[in-house]
């Protein structure tokens, strides 16, 4: 498998304050990884260094992540673009001429529930909504791998939960990598083929557990198979927890 | 693509406005007349608006070609000013050092009066149009500027992040984040630009030069004509509310995306 992360023993601080502590892991192309951690705990930053937003203060990272779909914690939808200009962004920029956008746009739409609002902007949207709008752009960059911050951090329960697992077909029918972060457990698991369990701050990985469940039991949040992968994640987190405070 | 946004206003919120400012000009008119006329003030120290409507009628002709030289020294400073402005917040949003350089000055250049700095740049630029471009010009770029670098300076660190990821360049941050995120700001700094641009210019020619409003005020005074000074005065004003009314009309074509939020 050709590695797309390869991270060795990395730290950061700012400051006085020590974020990663010898974090190290490999996520290879294809794989859906979901990082989950505490809040707080330095995820984010995590996934800046991965992105080449920020750099390490020692350990060394291989990343083939510099130019990919990102979605931001906060989704940053660009206010005075419409839906159809938020998503072909990404086309615009890597110079793709006017009328290939469109019609890429135009063809993706349907796929993310946006066909009827192709010229809304963003302020005009639900949270489910600009949350798919900020998909498309991230899938229109075309890169092999997603990155996403939090996806679903801000929506309700509900919207969450739908969203979740309509990313999670969608994930199989693009069959693209996904690396995420996530506070999250219940989101990790629908998500995740493997998780990376990190400690309070500074962060350490504490576990990497692999998740394996069919789309059955993805689906059916109360099952024994997911309660089971839970479980594990839930065990390894607390331990994690214990041995911060210790 | 079938969706269509709330339309920016309805029409009937919007003759309302019309409505209301058109009040407002009435009440002042009928201010002016009742001073003049409990006051009975001659037409040598305040002429009446009736006075001074008949004398802008009368003289429309004459006033005519100094309209026309005051807004083509407004427009072209204002032009001046906004391509400065923004250039000058490009430059300072480049680095801290260019800010630290460029920031103090341009704060102290507001702080010299415009009665001392017009005749400065009459006696180096000559008593011709281009004196009193720079005089608009030195009048109108500085709310542009504070607004246009304030815009950029505000900018979500996280949109910089998303576009790096996407690979873009320096003209596609401009193009794509700051130059959209600050053009409020810019339209903005321009309403007051455009309100302080006429003044500049007829400034400028009230201190020298053959033609425009402020030449054909200097020339109303000296003859004791208050009537015309009055009407001159009335044309300014209009030429100032025009162009604070053209660059809202402007700006709100060029933000579309807040027409649609302010009156959702």
């Amino acid at each position: 498998m050709t590695p797309l992360v390869d991270v060795v023993r990395i730290a950061k601080s700012f400051g006085d304050l020590r974020v990663l502590d010898e974090v190290s892991f490999r996520i290879d192309e294809g794989e859906t990884v979901g990082i989950l951690g505490p809040s707080g705990c330095g995820k984010t930053t995590l996934l800046r260094i991965v992105l080449a937003l920020e750099s390490a203060d020692a350990g060394t990272v291989s990343t083939g992540l510099e130019r990919s779909g990102y979605l931001p914690q906060e989704v940053l939808l660009f206010p005075w673009k419409t839906v159809a200009e938020n998503a072909a962004l990404p086309l615009e920029i890597g110079g793709v001429r006017r009328d290939v956008r469109r019609a890429r746009v135009r063809e993706e739409l349907p796929r993310f529930g946006l066909e009827e609002f192709a010229d809304a902007y963003p302020h005009e949207l639900s949270g489910g909504m600009r949350q798919r709008v900020a998909l498309l752009r991230a899938v229109l960059t075309g890169s092999p791998a997603l990155v996403l911050d939090e996806p679903f951090g801000a929506l309700d329960t509900l919207t969450r939960h739908r969203l979740q697992n309509w990313l999670s077909r969608l994930l199989e029918e693009l069959g693209r990598s996904l690396v995420f972060v996530t506070h999250d457990l219940d989101e990790a698991v629908a998500l995740s083929r493997r998780i990376l369990v990190l400690s309070q701050r500074p962060a350490r990985v504490v576990g990497d557990v692999p998740i394996v469940l069919d789309a059955h039991e993805r689906a059916d949040r109360l099952g024994r198979a997911t309660l089971a992968a839970r479980d594990r994640v839930l065990a390894l987190l607390e331990g994690g927890d214990r041995r911060a405070g210790e | 693509m079938r969706f269509r946004g709330r339309s920016a206003a309805p029409s009937s919120h919007r003759s309302l406005r019309t409505w209301r400012g058109v009040l407002s000009g009435l009440l002042l008119l009928a201010l002016w007349q009742g001073i003049v006329s409990v006051f009975r003030l001659p037409p040598y120290l305040l002429p009446s608006p009736a006075e001074t409507a008949r004398t802008l009628i009368e003289d429309a002709a004459l006033l005519g070609p100094h309209l026309a030289t005051t807004l083509a020294e407004t427009m072209a400073g204002l032009a001046l000013a906004t391509s400065l402005g923004i250039s000058l917040a490009i430059v300072m949003n480049a680095s801290r050092w260019s800010r630290d350089l460029l920031y103090p000055p341009l704060v102290l250049s507001q702080a010299v009066p415009l009665m001392a700095v017009a005749p400065l740049v009459l006696i180096w630029f000559g008593l011709g149009a281009l004196a009193k471009v720079l005089i608009v010009a030195f009048v109108c770029f500085f709310p542009i500027t504070v607004n246009a670098y304030e815009g950029f300076r505000v900018v979500d660190p996280g949109y910089r992040d998303l576009l790096e990821t996407l690979g873009a360049t320096r003209r596609d941050r401009y193009r794509h984040l700051y130059l959209p995120a600050t053009l409020p700001g810019i339209v903005a700094g321009l309403k007051l630009a455009a309100t302080y641009s006429v003044l500049g210019a007829v400034v400028g020619e009230w201190l020298g030069g053959a033609k425009g409003l402020g030449v054909y005020m200097t020339r109303s005074l000296q003859s004791f004509r208050t009537d015309r000074l009055f009407a001159a005065i009335l044309v300014v004003m209009a030429l100032s509310f025009g162009l604070f009314k053209a660059v809202d009309i402007a700006g709100a074509r060029l933000t579309p995306w807040l027409g649609r939020r302010n009156h959702a």
